[in-house]
């Protein structure tokens, strides 16, 4: 276990892939996606990763790597380059700028940090995840078989705390607390209420200079020319669906272009700050706006005015976007109501992603289908992960009553 | 029935026509206790097709709108009710091509059968009986209720002579009944948790949520405050007063479900093996076999609480000691009990209701319960009937995000405990004291043996219909 707290951190590599070679690209992606998943299991700080071929706004192939990684960044490339190898360089060879060999300096070179970013289970490491996992396997697997020997009912909680704690010290599995070095104490909460009245003053002339001028601008240009948002059954919308739900955790690409000017530029960095600073000071745990489902999720600009959003969420995504309309719909207004064709909005944070049907159309004709898509820890959910950190937490309490012994054992 | 006094009916206005609207959107009938569906084959394109659904679309031929199931005069002397619908294909035969409907939804125009359906589904139709993609196309399903066995009898007949003369075939026939205080055969009081909606004629009982008319019918306003698409098609509103069906024949089995209850029950001092297995039962389904909900009363089955509906469980039971957890009305309905708050989880669950029309078939089992352990060879089950305005929003995310989610409600690996497939060791947790208890290696109690997707349409769209014949 790790003696510090361990941090993870966003790497989005974004790179040009020469003309001409983006089908060529897709095509060895998706033929060789076991192979790599395969190997980027062995990257120990790995998350989620995943590779995606997307267009920006001017239409030319880019090719991302997305990782979510625990550490140095160094450290991390290092693994990458050790483990993944020649994957690497048949990868990004189809990209403009890439000499073999290269790997750790071109990754640094185009590596694109996010506007925002969302960890739902800060400090701990992949490492910690899966051994949390263990621990609490071993302790089910002991009460499956107390049950069976019938042993159990005659037991006080703080018998049965003490004979698993036993278990696990005899089996060697570390419990008790770690160090997460997530924000503790009010301060970091109060430097965000300081900042608040700051926010609302900025929020409020652009909530109102949109009101005024560019909501009004974007009626009559939609009126002029409708969005062209793709059907249910329109085949790029199947071949996204064919490799969702394959598991309990999915994988989201989302690029759109900005709608263009200034204003747009502002309100939409104004607002993924606000996102970015309220991760920072409330740490968010477990829960972006309402929702647990989502592991981690970033926003990343482009330099030519192309939003990308990576998110790695639990369960289906009728219900992931059913989320975001239920409950999380004014924040990400806030950041979309900025971009192409997404639904009317006003004063930039009404109306928007709470229209249904629109905000799920809209999600889907921006949504790009992965070519290689990663998960350390596919059969864990959001909650699933934080509750086995508190298990493995609370195992290592001194069980000096029943009360304390319960409380630990009603996380079973 | 033109004379039915409707007034207080159509009164709704809003968007909801109760004249256009097929009895069964808001009555299940239930006066008329014997039941037949047909699912059948038309004859593509064929002139006769077009004629038999003109013939079929007229009152006098048993085809009730809702103001007549609504109106007890007629609802009380009838001596039967038929009701149709249509898959994508059935609208195929009468020549609507995938560009006609290219403003259904893909999962109504791809079918309960395809693939990425049965995934969301959890489905295996390839092991199904009837509407599997090897077997015969389904193109309208035929839900007949009767008064009386022979009135079943007699207008089955006559749907399938007509049928017959306009070279269509019944390709599967399921039957259903209506049991004494609604029971189903696994001994569970059913359906007491229903949806009605705004603007619609029934009046219903105290307690039963009220949803918006567009969450079951098409064109009106949803959940969301936004009219449902209500597709049009060649020009025509055809959504208008529709909604969609699905049907799935879930077969129970019966000996496994009590065998495994008796067989896992631990009876507290003083209580019998009976009464252990009821209320293990009782916690796999989060109700009484009479009604009662565990939340509520977690000792007994209290009759004066048959039909309770006033409950939540984040408000009664939030560490899941009355009602575990995993139980099936949780999972069904969830109430207040999703994140974040019961006052969000309300709007959430609100958003994907269904309005169950099924029924039992094959007969009951006579008590006692003990002796259902026995299997007697007998196929029994559900004819599970749901309609909602959106399957993908409504029924789909019910099945794939509650029901069968072994995630649901920050489990681990557990489905439901009655619908679940047993693919290697299927568990079951009960929250408690000292610590939780689980079910281990618990086999499969339902099977789905055929299913499909149907759309609903109104009386003007089903008239309209039988017009498109192009030559």
């Amino acid at each position: 276990m790790a003696d510090r707290p361990i941090s993870q951190h966003a790497l989005t590599v974004i790179a040009s892939v020469r003309a001409g070679k983006g089908e060529d690209l897709v095509r060895f992606l998706d033929a060789s996606s076991d192979g790599v998943v395969a190997r980027l299991a062995k990257v120990t700080t790995l998350h989620f990763g995943r590779f995606v071929v997307f267009d920006d706004a001017a239409g030319n192939n880019l090719l991302a790597f997305e990782s979510n990684y625990d550490g140095d960044e160094a450290g991390h490339l290092a693994e990458l380059r050790d483990c993944l190898g020649d994957d690497l360089d048949s990868i990004f060879g189809h990209c403009e700028g890439y000499t073999p060999q290269s790997f750790g300096s071109f990754a640094r070179e185009h590596a694109v940090k996010p506007r925002a970013y969302y960890i739902a289970h800060g400090g701990l490491a992949v490492r910690q995840i899966l051994h949390d996992q263990r621990v609490r396997a071993t302790i089910e697997g002991w009460l499956d078989a107390a049950e069976a020997a019938g042993t159990l009912r005659t037991m006080s909680p703080r018998a049965i705390a003490l004979a698993l704690r036993q278990h696990l010290a005899d089996r060697k599995l570390e419990v008790g607390p770690v160090d997460r070095g997530l924000p503790r104490g009010p301060w970091a909460k109060l430097a965000l209420y300081a900042m608040i009245p700051g926010i609302a003053a900025v929020g409020l002339v652009l909530a109102a200079t949109a009101r005024l001028f560019y909501e009004p601008a974007d009626e009559r240009a939609d009126a002029k020319a409708p969005p062209q948002l793709i059907g249910d059954q329109d085949p790029a919308e199947n071949a996204l669906e064919e490799e969702e739900d394959l598991q309990p955790q999915n994988g989201l690409t989302h690029v759109v272009p900005l709608k263009p000017g200034l204003f747009r530029r502002t309100a939409v960095r104004f607002a993924l700050g606000f996102v970015e600073q309220a991760r920072q000071k409330l740490c968010y745990e477990g829960n972006l706006g309402g929702i647990a489902t989502i592991h981690f999720a970033r926003w990343s600009l482009l330099p030519d005015g192309t939003l990308v959003f990576f998110s790695n969420y639990d369960g289906s995504w009728e219900s992931y976007l059913g989320d975001f309309i239920d409950k999380a719909h004014i924040f990400l207004t806030a950041i979309w109501t900025n971009t192409k064709w997404f639904p009317r909005t006003s004063f930039l944070v009404l109306d928007g992603a709470s229209s249904e049907s629109a905000f799920k159309r809209w999600a889907r004709t921006f949504q790009r289908r992965n070519q290689v898509w990663y998960s350390a820890y596919g059969n864990l959910t959001v909650t699933n992960v934080l509750n086995n950190a508190k298990i493995r937490e609370l195992a290592g309490g001194h069980m000096i009553d029943d009360e304390e012994a319960a409380r630990w054992l009603a996380l079973l | 029935m033109a004379g039915a006094p409707v007034t207080g009916l159509a009164a709704g206005g809003g968007g909801v026509d109760v004249n256009d609207v097929q009895g069964i959107v808001f009555y299940a009938y239930t006066e008329h206790p014997y039941a037949s569906y047909l699912l059948v084959n038309l004859a593509k394109r064929d002139p006769r097709t077009f004629v038999w659904l003109r013939e079929l679309a007229h009152s006098r031929n048993g085809l009730r709108r809702a103001t007549d199931a609504g109106d007890p005069a007629v609802r009380g002397k009838a001596e039967e009710h038929v009701q149709v619908a249509f898959t994508a294909r059935g609208l195929g035969a009468f020549g609507l091509d995938p560009g006609d409907l290219a403003e259904f939804p893909s999962e109504f125009v791809d079918g309960m059968s395809d693939p990425l359906r049965a995934r969301v589904l959890g489905d295996t139709p390839a092991a199904w009986t009837f509407g599997g993609p090897r077997q015969d196309e389904i193109h309208a399903v035929l839900m007949l209720f009767a008064r009386t066995s022979q009135s079943l009898t007699d207008v089955a007949a006559r749907q399938k002579a007509a049928l017959a003369a306009a070279g269509g075939r019944v390709v599967h026939e399921d039957e259903g009944r209506v049991f004494a205080d609604r029971r189903e055969h696994f001994g569970f009081r059913d359906g007491i948790a229903q949806p009605h909606i705004h603007q619609g004629p029934r009046r219903r009982r105290t307690k039963e949520p009220l949803v918006p008319p567009g969450e079951l019918l098409l064109g009106c306003t949803n959940a969301y405050g936004e009219a449902t698409v209500s597709p049009t098609v060649r020009g025509y509103d055809f959504g208008s007063s529709g909604t969609f069906v699905v049907y799935r024949k879930m077969r129970q089995d019966v000996a496994a479900f009590w065998g495994a209850m008796y067989d896992r029950a631990r009876p507290r001092a003083g209580e019998s093996l009976d009464g252990a297995a009821e209320r293990l039962a009782a916690s796999l389904v989060g109700r009484w076999p009479g009604g009662a909900p565990l939340a509520l009363h977690p000792d007994y089955d209290a009759a004066s609480a048959a039909n309770e509906n006033d409950f939540g469980f984040a408000r009664e039971d939030p560490h899941g000691h009355r009602c575990p957890f995993g139980a099936h009305i949780r999972r069904a309905n969830p109430r207040d009990m999703l994140a974040p708050s019961p006052a969000e989880s309300l709007v959430e669950t609100g958003r994907h209701r269904l309005f169950r029309r099924g029924r039992p078939y094959g007969p009951p089992l006579a008590l006692p319960r003990s002796t259902w352990r026995v299997d007697d060879g007998v196929d029994r089950g559900l004819i599970f009937i749901a309609l909602c305005a959106s399957l993908r929003r409504q029924f789909e995310f019910v099945q794939q995000t509650w029901v069968q989610s072994p995630k649901f409600a920050e489990l681990y690996d557990e489905p439901d405990p009655l619908m679940g497939q047993a693919t290697g060791g299927r568990r079951f947790t009960l929250q408690g004291k000292p610590v939780r208890r689980c079910l281990v290696d618990l086999p499969s109690f339902v099977s789905i043996k055929g299913g499909a997707y149907f759309f609903m349409p109104g009386l003007r769209a089903l008239a309209w219909l039988a017009t498109q014949r192009r030559p």
